[in-house]
């Protein structure tokens, strides 16, 4: 085949393209069909390659990205530089889930602020990793707000937050209302929401307590005890932890966890507002787990299959009947 | 919630910090950025991190931030000029990723056939040199006028008719012996 002209393949490209330039221009001439053919051949193949969508999930990465790059200078204050350390510490991971009198305890505020008090409010839709002074670090989920002071061990907790404690002599304390669990060095993970905590240990030793009733229960590695308001905290029990950590990775799991509480936790996780316009869920429970990739309207499907109900979105609220 | 805000509002809205005026900006807009730089450094990975670049650095910088001309003309430049860079700074097996295929055990012939022109064409595609290669996925994915082109690129329009002809010319060349064999 003979070699066409550099302008000639711009006219014909010219062509080729003209939906979006001017959809009247007429093939050049001068140019042999079976040319023109072998070019709209090529162009039309060009279009068989896709370009996929964007994941859903850019903009709450995105988010997350926009307010980290804020908030390190709020939330990390000059603090005391680390003491001279003994050896390298190791981490204990516990999961300690402490349900907690939600929202009503303000007790906080009613004490004087002391100097070098730091409030931490994870907002839903996000979640949020702190560094405390002695070295603690701190996962926040959802929804939660965390307090910790300068100088001192000792933290309080309102939402759901997976603590890595720096072993050190002074303990380290997490309260939640009632409750408080003291540790020594370990990682755990604290729930309080409504008027239940949940402790659940993963590595290490921790102490759940009921502090108005004087009640102590000492939990070890896979155990898990929870606390009603009012009550003393549960016996241990052995439990998967898994599932009670499957946040900390985006998962959601729920195992007999009563619909009105995945809803909170939806409400949580994704920053939007349900309308339950006819439905009551009653007693009904679900027993499920979605991979962090899920998106919210998928869950919504699934959990409504369960649960017979269906839900539409307008607005960023979503009505469920 | 608030209405859709015009684009001069937007972005004052965006100077003053309005994370919803932000978010609207984002939906305006990155699903197309995505796509775009997907095509260009063919990877979904990379291409969500360069979008997310480009609007993380808006923000940032959202103080001061005004672009001149519209928004999307600037949008794109700085897709652009983000995956130039990108793809300089990292080496020719970036290209891992091909588009939509069909996949099965019994795939049909015609199937196979077509996925092998697919990864074809788009071997072929990422050989263009960088410049070509981004006024011909404007204007092939984009469906961008020549005239949008030009000004997003800050080009001419006869450079952009020019490589736009050598693209054409050069995927000719690239998928000659494919062609062949099928005629």
């Amino acid at each position: 085949m003979e070699e066409s002209s550099q302008s000639t393949f711009d006219r014909i490209a010219k062509f080729l393209s003209r939906k979006s330039v001017e959809p009247d221009i007429p093939p050049p001439d001068d140019v042999p069909n079976a040319t023109l053919e072998e070019l709209q051949q090529i162009w039309d193949l060009a279009g068989k390659v896709k370009a996929p969508d964007a994941p859903k999930e850019m903009w709450h990465r995105l988010q997350g990205k926009m307010h980290a790059a804020e908030r390190r200078p709020a939330s990390v204050r000059a603090l005391r530089p680390r003491q001279k350390k003994r050896p390298r510490f190791t981490y204990y991971a516990l999961r300690l889930a402490a349900a907690l009198l939600i929202a009503m305890t303000s007790y906080w505020i009613v004490d004087q602020a002391l100097l070098g008090r730091t409030t931490v409010l994870v907002h839903n839709g996000e979640t949020r990793t702190v560094d405390l002074p002695d070295g603690s670090r701190v996962e926040i989920n959802s929804g939660s707000k965390l307090v910790y002071w300068r100088g001192s061990r000792k933290v309080e907790l309102e939402g759901e937050a997976f603590f890595q404690v720096e072993p050190s002599r002074e303990p380290f304390s997490v309260s939640a209302g009632e409750a408080k669990v003291v540790v020594l060095g370990t990682a755990f993970n604290v729930r309080a929401r409504k008027s239940r905590v949940t402790v659940v240990v993963d590595h290490g030793t921790v102490s759940l307590e009921s502090v108005h009733i004087g009640d102590k229960v000492k939990l070890q590695a896979g155990e898990m005890s929870r606390m009603e308001k009012g009550r003393s905290p549960t016996p241990a029990m052995t439990v998967d932890i898994g599932r009670f950590l499957a946040w900390r990775e985006g998962r959601l799991v729920f195992e007999r966890t009563p619909i009105t509480e995945v809803f909170d936790e939806l409400r949580r996780k994704f920053d939007v507002v349900f309308d339950f316009a006819d439905f009551d869920p009653g007693e009904r429970t679900l027993t499920a787990s979605f991979a962090p990739d899920k998106s919210l309207q998928e869950i919504l499907f699934a959990i409504c299959l369960t649960a017979g109900c269906q839900f539409e979105e307008s607005d960023g609220r979503f009505q469920i009947r | 919630m608030k209405a859709s805000l015009e684009q001069p509002q937007l972005i004052e809205h965006i100077r003053q910090g309005d994370e919803k005026a932000f978010e609207q900006l984002f939906n305006m807009y990155s699903n197309q950025l995505f796509r775009f730089l997907w095509h260009l450094v063919r990877s979904q990975q990379a291409a969500e991190d360069l979008t997310q670049d480009i609007f993380l650095k808006i923000w940032k910088t959202r103080a001061t931030w005004q672009p001149t001309g519209p928004v999307a003309a600037y949008l794109f430049r700085a897709a652009k000029n983000t995956a130039l860079n990108y793809l300089r700074d990292n080496r020719p097996d970036r290209f891992e990723e091909v588009g939509e295929q069909h996949v099965g055990p019994e795939a049909p012939a015609d199937l196979v056939e077509e996925n092998e022109a697919r990864a074809t064409i788009q071997r072929c595609i990422d050989r263009l040199p960088a410049g070509c290669r981004t006024v011909f996925i404007m204007s092939r994915y984009q469906n961008a006028r020549y005239k949008e082109i030009a000004a997003t690129l800050q080009i001419s329009i006869k450079t952009v008719e020019h490589q736009m002809g050598r693209a054409l010319r050069l995927l000719r060349k690239c998928l000659r012996p494919s062609l062949d064999r099928t005629n």
